[in-house]
């Protein structure tokens, strides 16, 4: 106490007046504030809906008198509960609270009130009126990806109607694809030249889409090689493409009568170090001088060390990626490449199977639905941009407008 | 009948499993997300297992050249000694960073894949010289494209001459953000077709099967 007024008295006579002002002020705000702060109110809180339940949102109005340092969200448990616990802390500004259950996890269809408390800068608090009960519930569906789900349910019933027809033996026209028509070709090149074919799966497993129509043209290939007593390698980089590619030219060898020409030291692993692989793997095709290089899959920067290494031995390079970053790089270096969806359609109609060519049919359709769909959205986003898909509404005789402008534009945006 | 229920049995399984996996994207409910998610934690082992499998076949690989003392086995030795070497020091003294296991990481591996990743520069020159050669009327455009491109993106030209750059923020925003866009979308058809015909087992490639 003493010290306090010496320290008091020595600001006094050392400053200004106004210093002297605002220690009076400081001294005396908490006898201000006990009287001022008021507490946050209309607390609302409602379950957070599309999740697996346990998250509950909560919203206040500010506190009126001000002077909030924060806010400390307390949420009570059973309807009649007046304890609870903090759950969350939110700034003097802000309003709104998102109770994940990080600390203490929200139990589904129980009862939760929320009260917000306001704290001013000395510690003094103002509690709000409790929420209304509200309960948390896990959704059956997430209806923000209605419009993901209806588009593939579209593309399902397409590939379902289209597997019919193959079926039924109908035959459809695809457009040939010229790197699928060189594939033969290439083959039929390394085995006059006396020299390997050369496959690589890409780096991803084959428990993705592109790894696996690689796959697929693999049995191709390998069964190509066999026939013209050709030996074929596959440098694996994936530790679980490596078994499947193995069974899978030896199927091929099998098919073509060649049981005894399969070695499977070709279909080996490497590595799962890109550029480790991109190592191995142009050290072989410098010294086995491939005639024909395969680079079917999915790729990344390594491929182009790859590529310009087979073009540097003089091999004839035919590539397909959906890596749509390599893709630049695979016609830049490839004497054929395969952009993209060829990749997955070459796959399907390389076997002959009916119901297998049927399928690309499904891509087809389903691009074309995208072709109108595209441009109408983009057509009527740009009418209610403008103003004018309500008058049109109207003109149309649509009994609300307004609303329906707004449920086409929500819609046209993914939404709900 | 046992080779049949051999294929028919993973068949039913993947039918099954990636309905399943496919309809769970679209279900948030617990009673379906916490299945999804510990077959999605079943992988880690059998990643593990699946790595130590390979592991096994390329040393095997390696020792069966070197018995038969194949062409270039040498570097079949040396393979088999870096990997022994490696497997002990690992074993013996961990992986942790500061032990010989990370130090001969840090110093040999990470320093030959920096060298591979640097040739990229080189490639890369040599890839565009090839492709940036004006014999057809596509061939030019895609010249003048690259040249614009370039340009605009060096700093000074920016200053020097407003145009380029616009041109080439143009041709980046635009043209090229349609066509992959364009390819984007039919990949993304493509890997759902594949995948549909894996389930239903129209395609029986992922088993090591001719179709």
């Amino acid at each position: 106490m003493r010290w306090a007024a010496t320290t008091l008295y020595k600001i006094y006579v050392r400053s200004n007046c106004q210093t002297m002002v605002f220690f009076v002020l400081l001294a005396i705000s908490p006898g201000l504030s006990a009287h001022g702060l008021a507490p946050a109110h209309n607390v609302t809180a409602q379950d957070e809906p599309d999740d697996g339940g346990g998250v509950i949102q909560v919203r206040w109005e500010i506190s009126e008198s001000g002077g909030v340092a924060r806010y400390e969200i307390i949420r009570m448990k059973g309807a009649g509960a007046t304890d609870g616990i903090v759950v969350g802390v939110r700034n003097g500004a802000q309003d709104s609270f998102l109770d994940e259950g990080d600390e203490h996890a929200i139990e589904n269809d129980v009862d939760y009130r929320y009260t917000v408390r306001a704290v001013g800068a000395d510690g003094e608090t103002a509690d709000s009126e409790p929420s209304a009960q509200v309960r948390a519930s896990a959704s059956w569906l997430d209806t923000t990806l209605a419009a993901n789900m209806v588009a593939v349910i579209v593309f399902a019933a397409m590939f379902f109607v289209l597997v019919m027809r193959g079926r039924r033996g109908k035959p459809l026209y695809i457009r040939p694809i010229d790197a699928l028509e060189a594939m033969d070709d290439a083959v039929g090149r390394a085995a006059e030249m006396g020299r390997p074919v050369f496959y690589a799966p890409g780096l991803h497993s084959v428990t993705q889409p592109a790894t696996v129509a690689s796959i697929g043209l693999l049995s191709r290939v390998a069964e190509k090689s066999a026939r013209l007593h050709t030996r074929i390698m596959v440098p694996n980089y994936d530790p679980l493409t490596w078994p499947v590619a193995q069974e899978v030219v030896r199927q091929s060898f099998i098919k073509a009568g060649r049981q005894e020409e399969y070695d499977p030291d070709d279909i080996s692993y490497l590595t799962s170090r890109s550029f480790t692989y991109a190592a191995a793997v142009a050290g072989m095709i410098v010294r086995e001088k491939p005639a024909t290089n395969f680079l079917f899959g999915h790729f990344y920067s390594e491929f182009l060390i790859l590529a310009e290494t087979g073009a540097a031995t003089g091999a004839l390079q035919i590539g397909g990626t959906d890596s749509t970053a390599q893709l630049p790089f695979f016609i830049t270096t490839c004497d054929k490449t395969m952009i993209g969806e060829e990749l997955f359609a070459a796959a399907a109609i390389v076997g002959d199977d009916p119901i297998s060519r049927s399928t690309v049919k499904a891509h087809d359709w389903f691009k074309v639905a995208l072709m109108v769909l595209i441009p109408t959205g983009i057509a009527v986003g740009m009418l209610a941009d403008f103003g004018m898909l309500e008058e049109l509404l109207h003109g149309l005789g649509v009994g609300d407008p307004a609303a329906a402008a707004s449920g086409i534009v929500e819609a046209l945006r993914g939404g709900r | 009948m046992k080779e049949r229920l051999g294929y028919r049995v993973p068949f039913v399984l993947l039918l099954i499993l990636g309905i399943f996996m496919a309809a769970q994207y679209y279900i948030p409910h617990p009673m379906v997300q916490k299945p999804a998610q510990m077959m999605i934690q079943w992988k880690q082992p059998l990643n593990a297992f699946i790595i130590f499998l390979a592991l096994f076949g390329l040393a095997a690989m390696h020792v069966r050249k070197v018995i038969r003392k194949q062409r270039r086995w040498g570097y079949s030795v040396i393979t088999l000694t870096s990997m022994a070497l490696m497997i002990f020091v690992g074993m013996v003294w961990g992986t942790r960073h500061g032990t010989i296991f990370s130090d001969l990481f840090k110093h040999v591996i990470t320093p030959i894949e920096a060298t591979m990743f640097s040739l990229l520069a080189f490639f890369v020159a040599s890839a565009a010289f090839r492709a940036f050669r004006a014999r057809t009327v596509g061939a030019t455009v895609l010249l003048l494209s690259a040249v614009v491109v370039i340009l605009g993106l060096i700093p000074v030209v920016e200053d020097l001459c407003p145009p380029i750059a616009r041109a080439s923020d143009f041709l980046l925003k635009y043209p090229n953000t349609a066509a992959k866009r364009a390819i984007m979308i039919g990949v993304a058809l493509g890997a759902i077709s594949v995948a549909m015909k894996t389930i239903l087992g129209i395609d029986k490639t992922i088993l090591g099967r001719d179709r």
